[in-house]
């Protein structure tokens, strides 16, 4: 008989021994499968948000009140901030505070802001999706301010206190009615500890009022307190500071506050591969151990296929085969079952808000290159695994071979 | 005598030492022991429970190394050959059955005898039936050893033993699980064997096998000598 046709008679006939090598193998391929395609989607995703994402690319202009010289941030400075090479968007911002009291609020001094499209809050809740941009008369409230749980008040509309300029330092208090479409994590304070989100007019309106100028001419004279310059990508945002400085303005890139980001990123990738490397390496270990013990079983088989005259190189080639079909076995299954748990991890995942997006389009599948390397791994491990112990045995003279039990 | 067909010569071994290391103590099993079946007999060897029978047995199936001593097959000492060399001796030269049957236990009875034919798989099933059929387990092609009895193993294991028409059988106790009536059965397989010219070499402690026997001879004190209650015919001797 050929080594070949022995070794598929021994695969169909004994099987049942192979089932564990086989599960185990499988087993260790899926979750390393799984992890990479859900890690490796997920970083890249995270990669290029953090990377391309907007507050990357963007540069913040202030207006630096009472300094002399400065420069106001009015309508015609966010034309010529627009007008800046590699300037993808400017998007402005007003601030204004106002004071809320209610069932449950014992009062909060809070600051309506205009939202800009580059840096929403993150809304927990709100009374429709697609909340942005905020239509007339809206306001978006954090959870909780100041001890008050603000939570209660969404779809509903609320009175506000505004203030009134009346000469020189001097205001008086005044009512407004604004309704509640949303609410944002606190933790969210790019525009300060207090911030809420209104729709433009509104915040226009009450800012006017406060500095005692028409609201149709509060954008030319007092203008925004924040002007957002977004640049066209990641590299070009060195550039895009610097030519706001040289125009005047106080500017400053969330690019150079991230610095340390990267840093963590990096650690946390490192921690995840180093971990993956060791399940890696323990499984390897397993399968060497598992088919090392099996073809330690067979040191009786060898000898009785020298004894009736079969060659040492057929025999461990006969014992090859069977291993490389066994690995080859486990890892199409572990592949088969990775993908699968890959895709069933994407969509659970995919719901929450916080990992959803970077989940979302397809179902991470690892590349053609990964998966035949992970075959070719696979089975270098069982064929190695198992050929050690054999070759002993093969290179022991039958009649001790047949002897061993 | 000369043999019907012009077989190959079956292997002799000269001289042949063997002692095994046993923790402290060494044990000389073999000490000069000669040895060469003769085509177209059946020899017998025996001999009392650890005297070397196996060892010897196996020194001359090419399955175990002498200390010192060799094994010859044309003239050729075939421990100075290849191991590639020595597998294809034992595939085309020499057919063993072990004392025990030592098959294949995942394989059925038919592919156990199948196993040392070269070549194509439909004649070598063919020849496989056959011989099991002369060997009287026809019906029992498709069991796997662990389904048949010890004395059907062996009929199974001699049946693989003579499935390459090897010009030598060695069997170890070939009748040691038999009744009288299988025993019978199986010597007149040997003769038949030993009638093609082929030679026959069996150990055994049966008196009927050792009755058949063209040659008794006797491994004692390490050395094979003519059995002296029997009558050997003084050409078969080593
Ligand atoms: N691999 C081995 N290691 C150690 N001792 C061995 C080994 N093989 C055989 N022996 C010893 O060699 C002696 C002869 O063994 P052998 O099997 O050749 O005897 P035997 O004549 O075939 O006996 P039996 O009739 O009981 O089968 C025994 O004492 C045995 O213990
Ligand atoms: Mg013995």
């Amino acid at each position: 008989m050929t080594f070949y046709r022995l070794a598929a008679a021994n695969v169909r006939s004994m099987w049942r021994r192979f089932v564990g090598l086989v599960a185990l193998l499988a087993i260790a391929v899926a979750v390393c499968v799984t992890a990479f395609a859900v890690s490796g989607r997920a970083q890249e995703a995270a990669d290029r948000r953090v990377q391309e994402g907007t507050a990357n690319r963007s540069v913040t202009v202030e207006r630096l009140t009472g300094r002399h010289g400065a420069k106001p941030l009015t309508g015609t400075a966010v034309r010529r901030l627009a007008d800046i090479r590699h300037v993808a968007s400017v998007q402005p911002r007003a601030q204004v505070s106002f004071g809320y009291k209610g069932p449950g609020a014992p009062g909060a001094l809070l600051y309506a802001t205009t939202a800009r499209p580059a840096l929403k809050p993150p809304v927990t809740r709100s009374v429709r999706s697609g909340l942005f941009p905020l239509r007339p008369g809206e306001i978006v409230l954090p959870e909780r301010a100041q001890g008050n749980d603000l939570s209660a008040l969404l779809g509903k509309k609320i009175t506000v206190q505004t203030t009134h300029a009346e000469g020189a330092g001097q205001g008086r208090g005044a009512a407004a009615h604004i309704r509640v479409v949303g609410l944002f994590q606190p933790s969210w304070q790019l525009d300060g500890p207090d911030a809420a989100y209104a729709d433009d007019t509104t915040v226009v309106r009450w800012a006017a009022a406060k500095a005692g100028v028409p609201a149709d001419q509060y954008v030319r004279t007092v203008g925004y307190d924040r002007i957002t310059v977004v640049a066209d990508s990641a590299d070009h945002v060195g550039k895009v500071l610097h030519s706001v400085q040289a125009k005047g303005y106080s500017a400053a890139s969330l690019q150079q506050e991230m610095t340390a980001l990267p840093g963590v990123l990096k650690l946390i990738r490192a921690t995840g591969r180093i971990l993956l490397v060791v399940l890696g390496l323990l499984a390897l270990i397993g399968a060497l151990v598992v088919t090392g013990a099996l073809a330690r079983q067979r040191v009786r088989e060898i000898g009785i296929l020298k004894a009736v005259g079969f060659r040492t190189r057929s025999v461990l080639a006969m014992l090859i085969t069977e291993m490389a079909v066994v690995g080859a076995c486990g890892a199409a299954l572990g592949a088969a079952l990775g993908a699968a748990g890959a895709a069933a991890t994407a969509a659970g995942l995919r719901d929450r808000p916080d990992l959803g997006p970077y989940l979302a389009d397809r179902i991470p599948l690892p590349g053609a290159t990964a998966l035949c390397g992970v075959l070719l791994l696979t089975i270098a491990v069982t064929v190695l695994g198992a050929y050690l112990p054999a070759h002993r045995a093969a290179r022991l003279p039958p009649a001790d071979a047949v002897r061993e039990w | 005598m000369t043999p019907v067909n012009p077989l190959p010569q079956p292997p002799e071994a000269r001289a042949v030492h063997k002692s095994f290391a046993l923790r402290d103590h060494r044990v000389d099993v073999l000490r000069g022991a000669d040895l060469c079946p003769a085509p177209g007999r059946i020899t017998a060897l025996v001999g009392h429970s650890g005297s070397g029978k196996t060892t010897l047995l196996q020194i001359l199936g090419l399955l175990l190394p002498p200390d010192s001593g060799s094994v010859r097959i044309e003239e050729r000492d075939v421990w100075q050959l290849s191991d590639n060399e020595r597998a294809d001796l034992r595939r085309r030269r020499i057919g063993f059955v072990f004392q025990t049957a030592n098959l294949l236990p995942q394989h059925s009875a038919l592919r156990n005898v199948a196993l040392p034919r070269p070549g194509d798989a439909h004649h070598a099933r063919r020849a496989a039936r056959e011989l099991l059929d002369r060997v009287g387990l026809a019906g029992r092609a498709d069991h796997r050893p662990g389904e048949l009895s010890a004395g059907e193993q062996q009929r199974v294991a001699l049946a693989r033993a003579l499935v390459n028409g090897a010009g030598t059988v060695l069997a170890d106790e070939p009748t040691g699980n038999l009744d009288a009536d299988n025993e019978r059965r199986m010597l007149r397989l040997f003769r038949e064997t030993a009638d093609e010219g082929r030679a026959v070499l069996l150990v055994t402690h049966s008196p009927a096998v050792a009755d058949v026997a063209d040659t008794v001879l006797s491994v004692t004190d390490g050395r094979v000598i003519p059995e002296p209650h029997n009558s050997p015919s003084p050409e078969a001797r080593p």
